[in-house]
């Protein structure tokens, strides 16, 4: 039997206890709401702090009318950047829809997106920063895929012309796994590429799969960042798909910390 | 009991709630918050400024242009095995063909030969008709052959490379091959084996020093 006053002592407790998890995780995502804005904050002192970009700007193209040219003119100049780099570089043209391939400034390979989308934080961006951002190629610092860049096969050297004959290799298409990519350029922006069409049940595991490792990796340094009082930081992302075959090729042709130049209107 | 599950309950609706409102807020942040475009400018001012972006876009392009080789100058894609023959931006003729292997061949002495084509830019070093292929030490070892002297007569096999050879330096060829069924396959030891037409297409276009595009 128990004592009416310790019930309601119990249910007390457990008000105020859900209460503040209430106020804490209301906190919590209003933090995350905000860590757009105090990442363009971020990319906006960046700007004003480069004295050297900002007397080379022209206010002049933050005018509506002059904005698209101005950013075609970051994207040639990025394109020049990288052209005196001879190894194999990555150009994303979201406004022909195009992803191509690029050795010494020759486009030696060209895919068309079939879908694309952009952060509201990089479609938001003010003129000025669009300009210190993408007029540069971008340094991919980390990446993650699904897929293995070089499918090396190991064989061991045969004893005699016998364990030759019985161990000769057999040709074949490389093993095809589910195409996922995932890479973190300068500025914290994100650029993830996903094969455009999922039949199986082995690609749509491998795309929760790829999807959760980021999620669960991310959910765990906002929560570090939360109670260490730290600003959320934020990943400003570019999600393509594009045909398998063609993301396959990317990525294997791509070296590691290859150059990307984006360019979006 | 039934309380304290109902409180649970509201918390962990009003979290995932409040977890649904998270891209309404921060679309409500974007619209009031929207990049800054000013258009206070003088007509006259902004005219100039528009040539001047013209004619920097112009001579940009140009040199952007000057990149591209003039004459011919062949693509290899390692990953699907394919070819592409340009003049310029014009693409005269595409086709399958093969490359390395992603073999990693071992041995018991710690040796190891890695069966891969290299990428990057690479210039046609020298040309040959009729080339004789001189066999390599993993060539044997691969067989499970001994390795015989350097100039040993074993080493030299004729007719092996098709009847036209390109060097990318570094001992990588455009060659021929006796295995055509095996063209569009990674089957190489890191040469590029084209077919007999192609070969030849190749061997008439490109010269000494034309570049060689490889991903």
């Amino acid at each position: 039997m128990q004592i009416p006053g310790i019930k309601i002592r119990q249910l007390g407790t457990l008000n105020i206890t859900a209460g503040i998890l209430f106020v804490i995780v209301f906190i919590f995502l209003f933090c995350i709401g905000l860590s757009p804005l105090h990442k363009r904050n971020e990319l906006a002192n960046l700007t004003k702090a480069d004295s050297i970009f900002m007397s080379a700007y022209n206010n002049l193209y933050d005018d509506p009318l002059l904005a698209p040219l101005s950013r075609q003119l970051a994207y040639k100049k990025a394109l020049l950047h990288m052209a005196e780099n001879d190894s194999i570089n990555l150009i994303v043209n979201l406004s022909d829809s195009n992803i191509h391939l690029t050795i010494n400034g020759v486009i030696i390979h060209t895919t068309r997106l079939q879908s694309f989308d952009i952060d509201p934080l990089l479609l938001n961006l003010p003129n000025n920063i669009y300009h210190k951002i993408f007029s540069h190629p971008l340094y991919i610092v980390e990446e993650y895929a699904t897929i293995v860049k070089e499918p090396i096969v190991v064989r061991q050297a045969p004893k005699n012309p016998e364990e030759a004959a019985i161990n000769a290799y057999q040709p074949d298409t490389l093993i095809q796994n589910p195409a996922f990519l995932r890479m973190q350029l300068d500025y914290d922006i994100h650029l993830v590429f996903e094969q455009d069409v999922n039949s199986g049940w082995n690609d749509q595991k491998t795309q929760v799969a790829f999807r959760m490792k980021y999620r669960i990796s991310h959910f765990f340094e906002r929560l570090k960042a939360f109670f260490s009082l730290k600003k959320q930081n934020y990943y400003p992302t570019i999600r393509i798909k594009m045909p398998v075959n063609d993301l396959r090729e990317i990525y294997r042709a791509l070296p590691t910390h290859a150059r990307v130049v984006i360019y979006y209107s | 009991m039934r309380s304290t599950l109902k409180t649970v309950f509201i918390v962990f609706i009003t979290i995932l709630l409040l977890a649904g409102f998270l891209p309404i807020l921060q679309k409500i942040i974007w619209a009031f918050n929207p990049a800054g475009t000013t258009d206070s400018s003088q007509p006259e001012q902004l005219l100039a400024a528009k040539q001047q972006l013209e004619f920097d876009l112009a001579k940009l392009d140009k040199k952007l242009a000057a990149k591209i080789p003039r004459s011919y100058y062949l693509v290899i894609n390692t990953a699907s095995n394919e070819f592409s023959l340009y003049k310029g931006t014009e693409l005269i003729h595409q086709d399958k063909c093969s490359t390395g292997s992603y073999v990693l061949l071992k041995n018991d002495d710690q040796q190891e030969w890695m069966f891969k084509t290299p990428k990057g830019e690479f210039r046609i070093q020298s040309k040959t008709t009729s080339p004789v292929w001189k066999k390599p030490d993993w060539a044997f070892i691969e067989e499970g052959l001994p390795v015989p002297s350097a100039n040993h007569s074993s080493r030299f096999e004729y007719g092996v490379l098709g009847d036209y050879a390109l060097s990318l330096g570094h001992g990588y060829l455009i060659h021929g091959t006796l295995y055509q069924r095996f063209l569009g396959l990674p089957v190489t030891h890191g040469c590029i084996r084209l077919n007999d037409d192609n070969l030849e297409l190749i061997y008439n276009s490109l010269s000494i020093g034309s570049k060689v595009f490889i991903y």
